[in-house]
């Protein structure tokens, strides 16, 4: 049975189409007609899964695991297997954000899972378009193999240069910390919120609507004749019980949160722009002190 | 008093959990986009939900005064009833509820919805009304009420359960689907009725002239003059007393929903009360389940016939065991007049025939018609042979133990009818004409 997607969710996947673009442009023109045929390949497995067409789960299994095996063959002897290997798996490596992206952002998923994958989908595609860099810091051939490596040894870069952070190295190398492409941060920003769009909508915790600035009709009688066999007095008070309606003009729930994240955005960039040594220290504290307050409100004897 | 807490909402963890797994991969990248990004939403979710908290302090159950109103009390199976609730707000902010009047599974929404999710502004009243219908019969409960408050996206919610409830007594349909077998009844007795003798009875036919034959004693001198002497005439009693007993222990709850032993027992009990009171009969009520939980006296009052509906209608299963034997013997200290007395119980455990309580039953001169569940005849025949193999497999030793205790209760010389899901009320329509038939050419 497949399930329609939300247009929201269509549009979340600009940036990373973008990055695909990128990252297909940084191949030589020889290489591009297989590394895009395998991100065309992904994507349509991707998207087949996500849409659960007729047996979307043999078919998503199937191409992962040839995905996933073709990634370990490049990886494993990068300039044994030919160069169709590399530029196949820098096809496969260009589909990652819209596979994270496409696989956590399904429907039936739970916001925060949503949100993760959205989040995971940018820090690939940072990745991604950091990989031309690394390559070239790292001396690799300037071939799609060379950014297939560059992609992992920029993982291990990131890890190694967070580790030295730690111990209070102040010189490191850290590939993801910058994203330069304007493009891109735009088309982000643009994802951010058509994914924030999917859940900021008025409902309970059960996802029933909630009415916002409307009066909502009462539910259809289950038994729409034994209407007649009722009293006039009481199809009287049928009549005049309340109806769901919406906050009066002047109320505006949730503006609350709404606020609350404009504000916290605004001092983080505030606090960047200040004193970006600082800023992670303060998030963090922020982060903890705010944790501390819900877990004040969710005791029982509030 | 304890407060109601907030409550975090799957959604709520999950996006509380998300945006900091989302910080998390922003800690790890050091990109001030991804940062950005779990800021927002770390920021977003939790001062949505502190927010709520914090607006939503003292929810409490008293903060909503219910008044209800156009209610029913009483209906039949299938039957509509009504419930109307006015709800009041004392809280001083306004916010997202939803409110539930709990309605349960014995009846079901027919017009309106006891459910309403709207914005609730301080101080105003909400009102929520509805028809139902009851789909199963006994004493049932509507309530509690449920307010529950929500934050705008559903993160977090409290709940008030106000603990306002009102009791229905759904009666078995027992005047449609008995119509054709009380008619049945009528005609088979009717002619009996006008072919009794007359003889020396309770209840008045008729003067006559004074026959040599007569009772001195049956002259009435006030209408008879010296030349011409009138007696009364009686005929011989018309009415029977009847008792029924309802064994209300476990081994009685066998069936399906709607179908159990005890429902069927209940629906033939509610026959024979119907048509005895139609008939002018006294009727006595005896529920037991240890020790006799429900007895109403003979009597043929109108009241003593709601009586009967409505404890008869509410009999549910309980605890402890049933003894035939101390039964009867309760009915025989209480019926001064020998009672045809209909059973209805599970024979479990079988009864001591040696009881003194059986022994001064049965010579008080009462009868007894024992109705017994078989525990293999409840249930709809399975749909496939894996299904029949199962429940035999589960019912065998039931309808086993059932069959002994039957074939014990006979010997001891006990009348028993083994009854089924849909055999209960003809083998009772039948000893009842059986017994008012016996009763008239004794």
């Amino acid at each position: 049975m497949s399930r329609p997607l939300s247009p929201l969710v269509y549009l979340g996947l600009l940036p990373f189409l973008y990055v695909a673009g990128v990252g297909l442009s940084d191949l030589s023109s020889s290489e591009i007609p297989l590394a895009a045929l395998a991100f065309v390949l992904g994507f349509v497995v991707i998207l087949y899964n996500t849409l659960d067409l007729p047996y979307a789960t043999v078919v998503f299994a199937c191409g992962s695991l040839f995905f996933a095996l073709e990634l370990l063959f490049a990886l494993a002897n990068p300039t044994g297997f030919g160069s169709g290997v590399n530029e196949f798996a820098w096809g496969i490596l260009l589909v990652g954000p819209v596979f994270l992206y496409l696989s956590l952002v399904r429907g039936e998923e739970g916001a925060g899972v949503r949100l993760l994958g959205l989040q995971l989908a940018l820090a690939d595609s940072v990745l991604l378009l950091a990989a031309p860099a690394i390559r070239a810091s790292t001396s690799r051939p300037d071939t799609a193999a060379g950014l297939v490596s560059a992609v992992f040894a920029g993982i291990g870069q990131q890890f190694a240069g967070i580790g030295a952070l730690i111990v209070g190295r102040s010189a490191v190398d850290l590939p993801l910390r910058v994203s330069n492409d304007p493009w891109f941060v735009g088309l982000a920003a643009f994802a951010v919120l058509a994914t924030l769009l999917t859940f900021l909508w008025p409902v309970t915790g059960g996802g029933r609507a909630l009415p916002y600035r409307v009066r909502v009709d009462s539910p259809p009688d289950a038994d729409p004749s034994a209407r007649a066999l009722l009293s006039p007095q009481f199809r009287e008070v049928l009549r005049v019980s309340s109806l769901g309606a919406g906050a009066p003009p002047g109320q505006y729930p949730g503006i609350s949160g709404l606020l609350g994240a404009g504000f916290a955005a605004g001092l983080f960039l505030a606090a960047l722009l200040f004193d970006p040594a600082a800023t992670l220290l303060l998030t963090s504290i922020a982060i903890a002190v705010l944790c501390v307050a819900i877990v004040l409100v969710l005791r029982p004897s509030d | 008093m304890a407060r109601v807490p907030v409550v975090l909402t799957y959604r709520g963890w999950g996006l509380l959990a998300g945006s900091l797994a989302s910080v998390l991969v922003g800690y790890l990248a050091l990109n001030v986009l991804l940062l950005l990004v779990g800021v927002l939403a770390v920021a977003f979710v939790g001062v949505e939900i502190l927010a709520f908290g914090l607006a939503s302090r003292g929810f409490d159950p008293g903060d909503f005064p219910v008044q209800r109103s156009e209610n029913s009390a009483v209906i039949a199976q299938g039957a509509l009833g009504t419930m109307a609730l006015q709800i009041g707000n004392h809280r001083h902010t306004g916010f997202y509820a939803e409110v539930y009047d709990r309605l349960p599974n014995a009846l079901e929404t027919a017009v309106g919805s006891p459910h309403l999710t709207t914005w609730w502004s301080s101080g105003e009243p909400k009102s929520l009304a509805y028809a139902y219908r009851g789909t199963r019969r006994g004493a049932i409960e509507i309530g509690p009420i449920d307010v529950v408050a929500h934050d705008m996206f559903g993160f977090a919610y409290r709940t008030a359960v106000i603990e306002d409830r009102w009791p229905v007594q759904v009666l078995p349909q027992v005047a449609l689907w008995t119509t054709e077998i009380t008619e049945r009844l009528r005609s088979e007795t009717v002619g009996r009725l006008l072919a009794r003798p007359p003889g020396y009875g309770t209840e008045f036919r008729s003067l006559r002239e004074y026959a040599p034959s007569d009772d001195f004693r049956t002259i009435v001198w006030k209408r008879s003059k010296f030349d011409h002497l009138l007696v009364k005439e009686w005929e011989q009693e018309s009415r029977i007393d009847v008792a029924l007993v309802l064994d209300v222990t476990r081994p009685m709850g066998i069936g399906p929903p709607a179908g159990e032993a005890l429902d069927l027992a209940v629906d033939a009990s509610l026959l024979v009360a119907r048509y005895s009171f139609s008939q002018g009969d006294r009727v006595a009520v005896l529920i037991q389940a240890g020790r006799p939980l429900v007895f109403l006296p003979l009597g043929r009052t109108v009241e003593q016939s709601y009586e009967i509906d409505r404890v008869i209608g509410a009999a549910k299963v309980e605890r402890g065991t049933f003894q035939l034997e101390e039964a009867v013997g309760y009915l025989a200290d209480q019926l001064r007049r020998p009672a045809t007395v209909f059973a209805f119980t599970a024979l479990d455990p079988v009864p001591d025939f040696s009881h003194v309580g059986l022994t001064r039953f049965r010579k008080a001169g009462h009868h007894i018609h024992t109705f017994v569940p078989d525990p293999g005849a409840l249930y709809p025949p399975p749909e496939d042979p894996l299904a029949e193999r199962t429940e035999r497999l589960v019912a065998g030793p039931l309808v086993a133990r059932s069959r002994r205790a039957v074939a014990e209760a006979r010997a001891g010389g006990l009348p028993v009818t083994v009854y089924g899901r849909d055999d209960l009320l003809r083998h009772v329509t039948g000893r009842y004409v059986r017994a008012r038939l016996g009763d008239l050419s004794a």
